[in-house]
């Protein structure tokens, strides 16, 4: 176990209740009545919940006024009814959303009041806090110690690689560095292994993982889970010298998100997204001349500016790249940071800072052909931090018995139905039912990306035929998909079937035709083996030349 | 009580945060798992126990629940007595394995007032609710005061199905046990050696058979008692104290309530010799009942429940 003097330092803050009371100029008040040790444990615990609900309806309140904190906004009633009236209207906010909020928080900040008042009461909420906080300095502590490791692990190995590539040795100094590397790296291991978790401090662990999920999810659109994590572990220090990455793999599997995620948060820039189609200009890529007050100006193209402002360039679906263009492009990918690139036409040097990523769909054979990407470019990304697939999560994994299995979609889904302490609103009656549709819907949902998958890469009817696969030739369920639906069926307070939420947010948003609406035949059948849509009817999922006679026999009746 | 969205998931990271205890017990098996070696003994527990666990996941409840369920650790974890391929098996067939103590920490029976009163507070306070629907009513209607605080389960490791067995409600207590034997045939042991055990118990069940469904209409406490007492019921039905210890150790280790709105068929007798079903493990607690064995109800089944 860490020792004290090594846990990291919390604060010595108030707690809620004490700055609710000080801010109406109340302390606890003499002891009135007398309350029973459970009495107080049920009202230690209704206090808990109003404090940690308090920042968010607070939040509520700053944002129906428009972002002013309680100050501004006190300064601003100061001015008088009419001032506040002109702000409020400039801001079109619903007045009577306004007052919901307040009276909101007036109610948690009164009943926080009447509850802390009891000094029994405050002292016993001021005990748990207590407990809380030294959980917290554990956890920490061992996040801590976790990302020391990773941060270790990844300097040792760069290092390594670093001679390994250029085949030197290290010499005396190099190899002492790498020898208090790896000894630092068994000594982590060895605090980590010998770090006493208790089950407060993994439930905690747990939920600071899911809110870091929901942080990244807000910010990025984008959820960082184990084999992302390990993709990004592998290609980032290369990416860092400003070598290329190519990221291929189906439509919908997170590819140009996963390119803007390590941009955004791992090497801290805001990139430049190119989206590439065959009828790309050269102007695009280079630039464009351009008359300003008079005179001849040559306009960079987002992709020179954003090398200029040394911020990565992402290639959506590089595989599109026509032809002519092969030799720019090539030239790019082999720049590392530190190299200077010439522009063709302005014949201004530009100093390279950060690499270019890359993504590319994976085509059914019968684009193979005209859209895969050449063997040289190809090689360029291999040759820098790689050409890596990147698949639906969860494909294909299976537990030791051989059941399939969807750990991280589960994660992320999770993450985006919880609220911000990591619980989700389902009651304990109705919990296992609730977790039954969750993961029946994640299990259908990994059906239709499995067989969407197969149907890419084997393309022919006859391999579908021969066996249960049913066959998806251009709509897949994504698991942006999977997260809007979550996101229906929470906003609704969980009070409909899933089944309900995926009919209107899926099926009925788009109503199609052709080869697309076979696709979502299938996607319908594949529901049903799931046990949903047991019942509904043909028109109800807005598939046009849906046979109610082949519904009837998914569905069991025929 | 709100649901921890990390219960969605965690059963898949069992490696990934363990307590002082797990480590404990992991260091303890290790332990006995190199003397054994050090002696030249095949390892039984250690290894397997860890593959059980990586096999089973949330469905395997060892000496880490018992302590923190019932605060008492095991002094010695017997062998796992099935092998990898039953395991397996079990697996498919939605079952749990539990390892069942029969003795408090301070020595007394793990009966059912001492699970109701170490469980009691603890759930009252965490909002799980209660175990036993009610105390009372189980000590004073169907066990009697004696077995209430005396009887507790049959300890060593067991397989229990999570969900009544299909095709087994709506059948008498005869017909449920032709369930359950078809099941051992046709799951539990298909392309695998029955023990014997199960032979003989199946084979007495049989010649038995037509003479217990007569007797059934003629004396039901009669048949009720020769029912209970055959080995077929007693190697693959819980006793009463049995299917309670199971329940609150899964409901308390996963969140989940096994016999939700449903009963399962056990082997004991109620104090007027009727025998007991009980379920409907919601937030009240374990509900009971007792029938005559020719009785037949959509919510009642079986759970089947194997010690070797």
């Amino acid at each position: 176990m860490m020792s004290p003097e090594k846990m990291p330092h919390t604060p010595e803050v108030k707690t809620t209740p004490e700055r609710v009371l000080e801010e109406a100029g109340k302390e606890a008040e003499a002891k009135k009545e007398r309350l029973s040790p459970e009495e107080i444990e049920v009202r230690v615990t209704e206090l808990a919940d109003l404090s940690a609900a308090r920042p968010e309806v607070s939040k509520h309140v700053r944002e129906t006024w428009g972002g002013l904190t309680k100050k501004e906004r006190e300064e601003l009633k100061a001015k008088g009814e009419e001032a506040v009236i002109a702000h409020l209207e400039s801001l079109k906010i619903d007045p009577e959303l306004r007052e919901f909020e307040e009276s909101t928080l007036a109610e948690t900040d009164g009943r926080i009041k009447e509850l802390a008042s009891h000094p029994d009461v405050l002292a016993a909420y001021k005990d748990r806090f207590e407990t809380l906080k030294g959980t917290l300095a554990k956890v920490l502590a061992f996040d801590h110690l976790q990302k020391e490791l990773h941060a270790a692990e990844n300097t040792e190995q760069k290092l390594r690689l670093f001679y390994e590539q250029y085949g030197r040795s290290p010499g005396p100094i190099g190899r002492k560095k790498l020898e208090g590397l790896a000894n630092r790296v068994t000594e982590l291991k060895g605090e980590l292994q010998g770090f006493e978790l208790d089950e407060a401090t993994i439930d905690m662990l747990r939920r600071r993982e899911i809110r870091g999920m929901q942080r990244d999810l807000a910010r990025y659109s984008f959820a960082e889970t184990e084999s992302r994590t390990e993709l990004i572990r592998e290609v980032l220090p290369d990416l860092m010298q400003g070598a290329p990455v190519l990221f291929q793999g189906e439509t919908g599997s997170g590819k140009t998100q996963l390119a803007k995620y390590i941009s955004q948060k791992h090497l801290g820039k805001e990139p430049a997204v190119i989206s590439v189609s065959e009828q790309i200009k050269e102007s695009q890529i280079l630039g464009t001349r351009g008359l300003e007050a008079g005179e001849t100006i040559f306009k960079y193209s987002e992709f020179v500016k954003a090398q200029k402002e040394g911020r990565p360039v992402i290639l959506d679906e590089v595989n599109l790249m026509p032809h002519e263009f092969a030799g720019i492009l090539h030239d790019f990918l082999q720049k590392r940071v530190g190299d200077v690139w010439t522009h063709p036409v302005t014949g201004e040097q530009i100093t390279i800072t950060a690499p270019i990523m890359a993504t590319a769909n994976l085509k059914s054979e019968r684009y193979k052909q005209r859209y895969e990407l050449d063997v040289a470019t190809l090689r360029r990304f291999i040759g820098g931090a790689g050409a890596r697939e990147i698949h639906y999560l969860d494909i294909n994994k299976k537990d030791k018995g051989g059941g399939y299995i969807a750990p991280e979609t589960l994660k992320i889904l999770g993450s985006v139905l919880a609220d911000r302490h990591g619980n989700i609103e389902w009651n304990e009656a109705d919990a296992p039912q609730k977790m039954d549709e969750l993961k029946r819907f994640v299990s259908a949902c990994r059906k239709i990306q499995e067989d969407f998958t197969l149907s890419i890469r084997e393309s022919g009817e006859e391999t579908l035929a021969r066996t249960d696969r049913l066959a998806f030739r251009e709509l897949v369920i994504t698991l942006k998909d999977q997260i809007e639906i979550m996101k229906a069926w929470k906003a609704g307070g969980f009070r409909e079937p899933l089944q309900q939420v995926i009919l209107r947010e899926f099926f009925r948003k788009a109503e199609i035709s052709g080869r697309a609406a076979k696709d979502r035949e299938n996607m319908a059948r594949v529901f049903i083996a799931n046990k949903f849509f047991k019942d509904t009817k043909p028109e109800d999922f807005k598939i046009q030349g849906l046979a109610a006679q082949s519904l009837r026999q998914w569905q069991g009746k025929e | 009580m709100p649901f921890e969205a990390y219960k969605l998931y965690q059963e898949y990271e069992p490696d990934k945060y363990k307590t002082s205890t797990q480590k404990k017990a992991e260091g303890v098996l290790k332990e006995v798992d190199e003397m054994k070696r050090a002696q030249g003994k095949e390892t039984v527990s250690g290894i397997e126990f860890q593959e059980a666990r990586e096999l089973l996941g949330e469905d395997l409840i060892g000496p880490e629940e018992i302590e923190k369920t019932w605060g008492v650790r095991p002094e010695e974890i017997p062998d796992i007595p099935f092998s990898r391929e039953e395991l397996e098996r079990a697996k498919e067939m939605g079952q749990m394995l539990v390892l069942r103590v029969d003795r408090t920490e301070d020595g007394k029976p793990m009966s059912m007032e001492a699970m109701n009163t170490i469980l009691a507070k603890r759930w009252e306070k965490e909002k799980k609710g209660g175990l036993l629907n009610t105390a009372e009513g189980w000590r004073d209607k169907v066990t009697g005061s004696k077995d209430f605080s005396e009887v507790a389960p049959r300890a060593g490791w067991a397989l229990i199905s999570k969900e009544l067995l299909k095709d087994s409600t709506s059948k008498n207590y005869i017909e449920q046990t032709d369930v359950i034997i078809k099941a051992l045939r046709e799951q539990a042991f298909k392309d695998i050696e029955m023990p014997e055990e199960y032979e003989e118990a199946i084979r007495e069940f049989e010649v038995n058979k037509d003479r217990l469904t007569k007797l059934m209409g003629e004396n039901w406490q009669q048949a009720a008692k020769e029912l209970a007492e055959l080995k077929i019921t007693q190697i693959t039905r819980q006793s009463i104290q049995e299917t309670i210890y199971d329940l609150a150790l899964y409901y308390d280790k996963n969140g989940k309530r096994l016999l939700l709105n449903v009963y399962t068929w056990s082997n004991s007798r109620s104090t007027d010799g009727r025998l007991v079903d009980l379920g409907d493990f919601g937030a009240r607690g374990v509900l009971d009942f007792g029938w005559t064995p020719a009785y037949r109800y959509g919510d009642l089944g079986v759970l089947l429940s194997r010690r070797l």
